[in-house]
């Protein structure tokens, strides 16, 4: 799993939406060392702010069930 | 003899309506730009054009010539071009040794080892899902 995040970090900082949202994927998953809600948060964010469709769903979704909220 | 003048005008109008149909669409402006700089060797033009056989756009469709001038450009070290083509081997269904697969990882790395991210993001999900070591 280290391996997939050291290369989808240096995808996301170029600003790559699809790095960007797999990042939010990984560091919520339960089996994930590292888990972390808070850079879930920040790489859904920055993947939606490139234009993911589907990251913007999952914010609307956490936004929905009170997990953040979205100013 | 009216009959006979009947069908040779319709035979004469298929073929007509074959020969239009079959004949290569003439490159658009865009693709004869990118078609004289690929020429000389240019692997951002080279890419492009690969782009526009495989879309049809400003020529025939065309796989076979998309993928020649996919070839060229990645063998030049263009990063865009070799993930383009080892994204396009990896997802070849006609790879029955499995022989595709391995250039086309080879490529994605190559292009991966000069921080294009898309490249970076497939073997990071790859390695994410199992489907890479």
């Amino acid at each position: 799993m280290q391996k997939a995040v050291t290369f989808l970090l240096k995808a996301a900082k170029q600003d790559d939406s699809e790095a960007q949202k797999y990042l939010g994927d990984i560091y919520i998953q339960d089996d994930f060392v590292n888990k972390n809600f808070d850079q879930t948060i920040y790489w859904y964010r920055k993947a939606a702010g490139n234009g993911s469709v589907s990251s913007i769903n999952v914010i609307r979704e956490l936004s929905n069930s009170g997990k953040i909220q979205v100013s | 003899m009216k009959r006979f003048i009947f069908f040779a005008t319709a035979f004469l109008v298929i073929v007509g309506v074959i020969f239009v149909l079959m004949s290569p669409k003439k490159l658009s402006s865009s693709c004869q730009d990118c078609f004289k700089l690929a020429k000389l060797g240019d692997a951002e033009a080279q890419y492009q054009l690969a782009c526009h056989y495989f879309q049809g756009n400003g020529c025939s469709k065309s796989e076979r010539k998309g993928m020649k001038w996919l070839k060229i450009s990645s063998e030049q070290n263009y990063a865009k071009a070799q993930c383009r083509l080892g994204d396009r081997l990896l997802g070849d269904d006609r790879d029955l040794f499995g022989k595709k697969k391995i250039k086309g990882w080879d490529l994605i790395e190559k292009s991966a080892g000069q921080n294009y991210a898309p490249s970076l993001c497939l073997i990071g999900y790859a390695s994410w899902k199992g489907y890479a070591g």
